[in-house]
């Protein structure tokens, strides 16, 4: 796991759920740089599979999954106790307000439009990061 | 005319006596009315069974079946009760008599002996009447007809909207899943342009820079495919048809498959005969037809499948057979696999990335060669068979077509003018050059690139066709004219990779023709190319 250099903060954990290997592996080198350690999974059942031993505070979800797709697991991963606390965040190629209003549905907290800005991202995951250690202290 | 309306009209004469008959007809005779005559009631009956008549003009008094009788058996036949009767009588009928007929259902009694005049007028009162009725029946005929055709007409209108539509909601779902698959490379690179740019150096460097040009050369396929499906659509590729063996077009469509199928770890298995098998054909869009349906059977078969290519010859074609154990066809898509569009439907499942127009091409591509395509399978995870049909030609010895020398030979420094007016795109080719070891310059418009030429005197000159202002031909033409400028090699470089495009470019006066984007390898063999045929002399007039 990264040091953020916080000192004695935990580093925040982001699940990146996400089928393009290369949008997946350079969105978590991203968050990496940014200061945040990750975690990836490939497909719904992997993120409902490794969730619970990597205990993540932010979930980023592919909408456009194979097999269950990312409206589906947000409501699965939802309706868990364990969870009630993550963050939910949608990542998807489509910015219409009517996929807003659908992730919005799903239960998403946030929804990103790919490809990603870095100072979105960065904001976004300080903005997280910062009403976590406020709410915990 | 109907012919129905030309028709004469049918009276039904009835008497027992032939002599009543024959003057009945002679007084009513004329153009337009036919006689039908019965000597009894049983015959008259026997003639109605067969014949429409307008009217009937009955004797009362005949033996056995009277004239009252015979009314009577007429009106209680559905096919006879309209037909008016006219009763003949002989001397003064009385009332009770008269009535009977009525009931029976006269319209009317005439007195033997007849009055012609009156006979004739009431004659052709009834006829007339018929006339109309008869062309009320054609109007209404007409009427139904003329309706029915309107229906179907409505129907045809309604179902070539219908087809506009699903035509349109196709084409936006199309350019939705176009947009959505260009954005599937395009967010790595940015990405990766982000990652590279707080960290140049970083330890993810080198990876960030290969997931970048794989991404990159997904991307160009992605619109080569989309340009090579436009133009065969409009009918605008040119195939450049030789006689080439089936094998050699098999053979460079694996190799260009084979990383692919091996990333995905399946197991390609080739069952291709030794002895040469000759079509009539572009070796370059054959090995792409191959080339496709390999790559959907390793995109559409799940990690470690197993994959299939069979070349088997028959008497007048070759079957090119490529089959998978993967995901399969539903019954209801098979029709339409090879349709334009055709995978843009399920957007959200759609993992596999591409814009189903792979398929599309192969079906476009062998119809010009003269062959067919078809897809079978047994259904969802049962896996795909695509047999691509080819016709044979006969065996010659004549083999064409060079293979393209690779060799990295070291590259003698030649000074080279690069001219493009999109800024980013010169400098990256500057780099390039720099990288193998040649002296570049930039000039991006037409008028400095004239005027840089004649100060640096370049080898080469590698010219972007699409400038504002003095184009790429135009510049060309100038720098042929220059004094001093008789070794000049000038490579055009457009978007433009069409055969008409590259005569085009050699008429104007260019050495080459390539393709945007340049790929430093082929940048390296052609500028090495130019070198080695300038030292040995051999130069372009």
């Amino acid at each position: 796991m990264a040091d953020d250099g916080n000192g004695g903060t935990e580093t925040m954990r982001i699940m990146i759920v996400e089928d393009n290997e290369a949008l997946a592996q350079t969105t978590g080198w991203l968050v990496e740089m940014i200061g945040y350690d990750y975690k990836l999974a490939a497909n719904a059942k992997q993120a409902i599979d490794t969730y619970a031993e990597y205990k993540p505070d932010v979930f980023m979800i592919d909408i456009g999954l194979p097999g269950m797709n990312g409206y589906e697991l947000c409501r699965e991963l939802k309706s868990r106790p364990d969870l009630k606390d993550v963050v939910f965040i949608a990542q998807t190629g489509w910015g219409e307000s009517e996929h807003r209003k659908m992730t919005a549905e799903a239960g998403f907290d946030h929804h990103m439009v790919k490809p990603l800005y870095l100072e979105a991202l960065e904001a976004l995951l300080g903005d997280i990061a910062k009403q976590k250690t406020g709410s915990v202290g | 005319m109907n012919p129905a309306l030309i028709k004469p009209v049918p009276i039904l004469i009835v008497d027992d006596l032939s002599e009543n008959l024959i003057a009945l007809e002679a007084v009513l005779r004329r153009d337009g009315l036919e006689f039908i005559k019965a000597k009894s009631g049983m015959e008259a009956l026997e003639i109605l069974l067969k014949r429409e008549v307008a009217l009937a003009l009955l004797d009362v008094q005949m033996p056995e079946m009277d004239g009252f009788e015979l009314a009577e058996m007429m009106r209680g036949s559905e096919r006879t009760r309209r037909i008016p009767i006219i009763f003949l009588t002989a001397g003064v009928t009385d009332r009770s008599r008269k009535f009977r007929g009525y009931e029976a259902g006269a319209v009317d009694f005439l007195e033997k002996p007849l009055e012609a005049d009156i006979l004739r007028s009431k004659v052709a009162v009834f006829s007339e009447l018929y006339l109309q009725r008869r062309q009320i029946a054609v109007q209404r005929d007409n009427l139904k007809a003329f309706a029915e055709e309107n229906l179907r007409l409505l129907k045809d209108s309604r179902d070539n909207a219908q087809a506009l539509k699903e035509a349109d909601v196709r084409k936006d779902e199309f350019l939705a899943t176009l947009a959505h698959e260009l954005r599937n490379p395009l967010a790595p690179i940015r990405n990766g342009l982000q990652i590279l740019k707080m960290s140049p150096d970083g330890p993810r460097a080198e990876d960030v820079r290969s997931m970048m040009d794989r991404q990159l050369t997904h991307l160009v396929r992605l619109i080569d495919d989309l340009l090579d499906v436009s133009r065969v659509s409009r009918g605008r590729i040119d195939l450049r048809k030789e006689r080439i063996s089936l094998q050699d077009a098999v053979k460079a469509a694996v190799e260009t498959s084979k990383p692919l199928i091996d990333a995905n770890g399946h197991k390609l298995t080739l069952d291709i005969p030794t002895e040469p098998l000759w079509v009539e054909g572009d070796l370059t869009r054959l090995a792409q037809v191959v080339s496709n349906l390999l790559n959907n059977a390793a995109k559409y078969t799940a990690h470690g499948g197993r994959i299939g290519l069979t070349v088997t010859p028959h008497a007048s074609h070759a079957d090119i057979i490529v089959s998978d154990n993967g995901l399969g066809i539903e019954a209801d898509m098979l029709p339409r696999v090879f349709d334009l569009f055709a995978q843009a439907d399920s957007h959200l499942d759609r993992s596999q990335g591409g814009l189903g127009i792979g398929l599309a091409l192969v079906s476009k591509l062998v119809d010009m060669h003269g062959g067919t395509s078809k897809a079978e399978s047994e259904g969802p995870g049962k896996g795909s068979t695509f047999t691509v049909s080819l016709p044979l030609v006969g065996a010659s010895g004549e083999v064409q077509g060079k293979p393209l020398q690779k060799n990295g030979r070291p590259a003698t420094p030649m000074k080279v003018l690069i001219v493009d007016d999109n800024v980013d795109s010169a400098q990256t080719s500057l780099w390039m050059l720099d990288l193998i070891g040649h002296k570049a310059e930039v000039a991006n418009d037409g008028a400095r690139a004239l005027e840089m030429a004649r100060e640096m005197k370049p080898d080469v000159v590698l010219l972007d066709i699409g400038m504002p202002g003095m184009d790429g031909y135009e510049v060309c033409r100038q720098l042929r004219k220059m004094p001093g400028m008789e070794q000049l090699v000038l490579i055009a470089q457009t978007g433009w990779g069409q055969e008409s495009d590259r005569q085009k470019a050699f008429a104007a006066g260019f050495d080459h023709h390539i393709t945007k984007p340049v790929s430093l390898d082929l940048l390296t063999q052609l500028l090495a190319d130019i070198n080695q045929t300038a030292t040995e002399g051999q130069t372009h007039g």
